[in-house]
């Protein structure tokens, strides 16, 4: 009886191999030919590189270094300066203090007599590239012979902190928020979801009455009254775990479904009886046979989860319920923006917005174009 | 059977339909001529996605979106002006898609019923709604008016009312043999059972006294006993009410029973054309015996043309010479697959295309030489 | 239907305690903060009437008590229409409620109208041209759109005003009328600010709905009955409005319930607070930051009472529009 299975079976299995290579490679070329999607894959891969992995050596300051230059408007590059002459090399202005004597205010101006030169590859601030290898090569930055030149692409905060600097290192926080409660978010719903449609019965009531009792809440109001649940006191990592795996808690339920469904469809197929009938362990089965079947659509859903992961933390981070400085999130760095004054005053702080608007768009877009691309029905 | 005489109520001439799609182009109909006789049942018969449908939706200028269709189509209407009847040639082919003149004649003059009667009506509209839209739309009842004869021809019809409308409905879904018609007509589409449903659509399509019916495929959706009702209510339905039919399927059992005439279809093209009892007794083209060999004999199971050996070839790589070679039983090496076939008469009132006989030869220096050396 | 009705009335009100029970828990979770806070707040000043004041509350909100004790006494008071006290304000809960509700309500019932004026024509526009340059351009926006969160769409556009246009958008009213009664004058200058935070409001929610219509229509542009309408010699118009479009407006009405109607509440805190709206989503956030349980919990609560009756309402509606729902 076994031999008489086992042959076909093994058969099977070198199918199953061969068409899912071929639905990958089928996945892989339609995804190719979507340039909206592929270029979206670009920007985020430029996301990841500058913000997550290497903002030490793309960001010409750290983010905690302080100046004198206290709300100082953004010094913008120039090729050529304001008596035309051209220089190959950009260079930035120098900044000059001045008091609003009418509103008794201080403020920068742009002294155009003072040309810092931008230099790539310059000495600056030691750091540990990765935390771990000592380095002190930036990017870019102005000549570390001068130590009055400073260069502020995107202007400084009320410490006199390099906004360009800082929204790299708060992209650091921020996209790996996104990451990683998506991973979470993937793991929980995943599993209870194939557990729910595998076992059925008592798990599978459990399990759906809490996604039931999950989706009787509204998310936004949810989510806010959990973050403010997160203790003031607690320690800045302690609240930044907190505030991701309560991201991923809360939105579970809808993934956990769609997959149970996709189970339950998948639960009485041919491999899966045949596995059992091998005497294959249950966590076997669900993991080797069963969530495998549902990866393209858990992959879209996860693509398509993570910028809203990404804006839910800004979002709570910015009323001042999540994330709280010295961490730096894009969602802290908006909490900058928000009074009128502020804006009016140093409208550079809202920088941050494109830069977050830039990534949930490519996520948007990427998770578009994989969608399309494992869809098997669509053209 | 191609000239034009009294009794033509359409006529196809020279019908193509091609679909540029991202592989290449698909000639869906290529090539079709054919005619309908007032008050006749033609059949037409072939596999499925040899191009029925569309010569059907042709008919009533309603080719879908990327199609594109060349070729003449031609109404013949009858009607009564000051007295005396005219006729009068109506191109359907030219006019505007969506215009008035075409809107007219589709659910008036030309109805239809389709191929899926499980999802052909709408789902949020009861049958009577379904009815009572048409009849709203295209059929008059006479005015009772006093005056000369001028003026109850210039305005001697009214549209019907909701109240008349709802009567017709129930009227026709009694003649379609639906129980309980009274209260059917307020029945939602998923009330009803598939026969019902085809009987309802059956109901729409006459209730605006068309001259011509299109029935493409009404029973392959529905089960043998059903069908039979159908088939037998179409019938009755047409002796009561002067209608042409053009009747599409992939039964030559069921052209039997329905047809006058018809044509037989492979890949776009007709292949074999003629009366139905000439073809039957004497059929010309080798598909069309293949096909009434697939009948099945009486108490043997429906079965269908699966019997032919082969599949239809690939839209996109067509065979050379005749289309049908690669499957033909009778296939001539060096001709078949060289030369393309015209479709001519072959006997009396019998058209077919195949290169067995002499008329079919392409009258071109290179058929002709193909046909000296063989 | 009665029975269904019966039945999901059951099962919302068992949801709504175990919903209103764990509100509670989160709501409390930072148990005493606020009282222990306000009370050392007030004795450093020396207050003594006021800590006395603050102790009574303690004692009738049983905040000295358990957690269960606790919540009995606040969600029976709560079915009674006593939904407590703000601490922060010290004034019933209720009240502050009932002063920004009938603004929340305009604004949410603003923003779904521009929404669905929007969203409904251009979906159904954009499914009927499909692939034309119109529908093109639709698509891209929508894709957009729907990326675009309101709340960094709205900081935008006070940097717009305030900074470019030198405008006043922040709040639903000028300056002169805050406080003022009800008249003509203060009417139209609500409807003046009114307008920013709706449009606001409808972007996400226009771009997906516009995607939702166009894909729904296309679907249902698909079916044979609609090709068989034609062929009834119907407009296509005709086809397009009372065939199609009305099945495809089905999820619209199940977003209504779900989304829609819940929103009244918190439709979109987050742009609310950025231009400091004197709506419910600031004093929800106001609550949660300054740890006023009662107030944060009350609306936290209102809002899954109304995403419940919502739920019970799409039903209803449903089954009422597609007669192939059927309610059992
Ligand atoms: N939208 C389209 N794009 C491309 N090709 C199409 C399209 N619609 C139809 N066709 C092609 O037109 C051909 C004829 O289709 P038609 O519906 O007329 O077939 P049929 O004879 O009615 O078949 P059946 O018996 O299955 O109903 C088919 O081969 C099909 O591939
Ligand atoms: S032409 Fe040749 S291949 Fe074609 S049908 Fe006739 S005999 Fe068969
Ligand atoms: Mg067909």
């Amino acid at each position: 009886m076994t031999d008489a299975v086992a042959i076909p079976m093994e058969e099977k299995k070198k199918d199953a191999v061969k068409i899912s290579q071929s639905y990958w490679s089928l996945v892989w070329w339609k995804f190719k030919r979507n340039r909206l999607a592929v270029v979206a894959a670009f920007i985020l891969a430029g996301y990841y590189i500058t913000c997550l992995i290497f903002p030490e050596f793309f960001a010409p300051y750290s983010k905690g270094l302080e100046s004198d230059y206290i709300e100082a408007r953004p010094t913008y590059p120039h090729f050529v300066d304001a008596a035309g002459s051209f220089s190959l090399r950009p260079f930035v202005y120098g900044l000059d203090e001045e008091i609003d004597v009418a509103t008794r205010s201080r403020k920068f101006v742009v002294n155009e007599s003072v040309k810092y030169p931008l230099y790539f590859f310059v000495e600056g601030e030691p750091y540990k590239l990765l935390g771990l290898i000592p380095a002190k090569t930036h990017f870019f930055g102005t000549d570390p012979a001068n130590p009055d030149a400073k260069v502020f692409l995107l202007g400084t905060d009320r410490l006199g902190r390099d906004q360009f600097s800082r929204i790299l290192f708060g992209g650091r926080i921020s996209l790996f928020i996104g990451l990683f409660s998506v991973a979470v978010f993937l793991f929980v719903g995943v599993t209870l979801g194939a557990a729910s449609g595998y076992y059925g019965g008592a798990t599978d009531i459990v399990v759906m009455r809490i996604t039931e009792l999950l989706s009787a809440f509204p998310q936004e109001p949810l989510f806010l009254a959990l973050g403010a649940a997160v203790p003031v006191s607690w320690p800045s990592t302690r609240v930044f775990f907190m505030v991701t795996i309560l991201l991923a808690l809360i939105q579970w339920g809808g993934l956990a479904r769609q997959v149970r469904g996709l189970v339950l469809s998948g639960r009485e197929e041919q491999y899966v009886l045949a596995a059992r009938s091998f005497g294959a362990s249950d966590r076997r089965i669900i993991f080797n046979h069963l969530i495998p079947a549902t990866m393209s659509h858990v992959i879209v859903i996860a693509t398509l989860k993570i910028p809203g992961m990404i804006l839910l933390e800004t979002a709570l981070s910015f009323l001042g319920l999540g994330l709280v400085p010295p961490t730096v999130s894009w969602g802290t760095l908006l909490q900058n923006a928000n009074t009128v004054r502020s804006i009016s005053a140093a409208p550079w702080y809202l920088f941050v917005t494109p830069f977050i608007l830039f990534a949930i768009l490519a996520y948007n877009l990427l998770g578009d174009g994989l969608r399309d691309a494992m869809d098997p029905y669509s053209k | 059977m191609s000239e034009i005489t009294d009794d033509v109520l359409v006529s196809i001439r020279n019908l193509r339909i091609r679909f540029d799609v991202r592989d290449g182009i698909v000639n869906a109909v290529d090539g079709a001529n054919f005619t309908i006789r007032r008050g006749k049942t033609l059949g037409v018969i072939g596999e499925s996605g040899c191009g029925k449908s569309m010569t059907a939706k042709a008919i009533m200028n309603m080719v879908p979106k990327p199609g594109v269709m060349t070729g003449e189509v031609t109404l013949y209407k009858r009607h009564v002006e000051n007295g005396s009847q005219v006729v009068e040639e109506i191109r359907i082919d030219q006019l505007d898609k969506d215009g008035e003149e075409i809107r007219n004649i589709r659910g008036g003059v030309i109805t239809m019923i389709f191929q899926e009667p499980m999802s052909s009506l709408t789902p949020v509209f009861t049958a009577g709604l379904h009815i009572m839209e048409a009849v709203k739309l295209h059929r008059f009842l006479p005015i009772e008016s006093i005056g000369d004869t001028m003026t109850r021809n210039i305005q001697k019809k009214r549209e019907v009312s909701p109240e008349e409308a709802r009567e017709i409905a129930i009227d026709m879904l009694q003649k379609v043999g639906l129980p309980n018609a009274a209260q059917r007509v307020d029945s939602y589409p998923h009330q009803l059972s598939g026969g019902q449903r085809q009987r309802v659509m059956i109901a729409i399509a006459l209730s605006t006294h068309p001259e011509l019916l299109i029935a493409d495929e009404p029973t392959t959706a529905l089960d043998v006993s059903i069908e039979a009702q159908i088939l037998d209510l179409m019938r009755e339905l047409q002796e009561t009410v002067d209608m042409a039919i053009l009747f599409i399927t992939h039964n030559m059992g069921v052209i039997a029973e329905m047809a006058d005439e018809m044509v037989v279809m492979y890949m776009g093209k007709e292949v074999e054309e003629g009366s139905v009892v000439d073809i039957f007794e004497n059929p010309k083209h080798p598909y069309t015996r293949l096909l009434l060999a697939s009948i099945p004999e009486i108490g043997e199971k429906k079965r269908e043309l699966a019997t032919i050996k082969g599949m239809t070839p690939s839209p996109f790589n067509l065979p050379t010479g005749c289309v049908f070679h690669p499957r033909c039983p009778d296939f001539m090496p060096g001709k078949c697959d060289v030369v393309k076939p015209l479709l001519a008469t072959v006997a009396k009132n019998q058209n077919a295309r195949c290169l067995m006989y002499d008329p079919c030869w392409p009258n071109t220096a290179e058929a002709q030489a193909v046909k000296a050396k063989a | 239907m009665v029975s269904f009705l019966i039945r999901r009335v059951f099962y919302a009100i068992i949801m709504l305690i175990l919903v209103s029970f764990i509100s509670f828990l989160i709501i409390n979770l930072p148990a005493g903060d606020f009282m222990d806070q306000k009370i050392a707040e007030l004795e450093a000043r020396g207050d003594k009437s006021a800590v006395a004041r603050v102790e009574d509350y303690r004692v009738r909100y049983g905040l000295d008590k358990p957690m269960l004790t606790q919540y009995w006494i606040w969600i029976s008071n709560f079915v009674r229409g006593d939904f407590g006290l703000s601490f922060q304000f010290e004034r019933p809960v209720k009240e502050l409620i009932g002063q920004r509700l009938t603004l929340s309500i305009l604004l949410s019932l603003t923003t779904l109208t521009i929404t669905w004026l929007i969203a409904i024509p251009l979906g159904v526009y954009s499914a009927v041209n499909q692939y034309s340059i119109g529908d093109q351009v639709i698509t891209t926006i929508a894709f957009i759109g729907i990326g675009l969160p309101g709340f960094l769409l709205a900081l935008l556009v006070l940097y717009v005003a305030i900074v470019i246009l030198n405008q006043d958008v922040v709040g639903l009213f000028s300056r002169e009328f805050q406080d003022a009664p009800w008249s003509l004058a203060k009417i139209w200058d609500l409807l003046k600010h009114l307008w920013v935070p709706a449009l606001i409001g409808a972007v996400t929610g226009t771009a997906g709905t516009i995607r939702i219509m166009r894909g729904n229509l296309l679907d249902t542009l698909g079916q044979p009955f609609i090709e068989a309408a034609r062929a009834r010699g119907l407009k296509s118009r005709r086809v397009i409005w009372k065939h199609a479009v009305r099945m495809a407006i089905t999820p619209l009405v199940i977003i209504l319930g779900t989304e829609a109607f819940p929103g009244i509440l918190a439709g979109n805190i987050l742009v609310e607070v950025v231009l400091g709206l004197p709506t419910i989503g600031p004093l929800y956030i106001n609550a949660l930051t300054t740890q006023d349980m009662f107030m944060a919990g009350t609306v936290l609560v209102l809002i899954v009472f109304l995403l419940l009756v919502g739920n019970l309402i799409t039903d209803l509606v449903l089954a009422w529009i597609d007669p192939r729902v059927r309610l059992e």
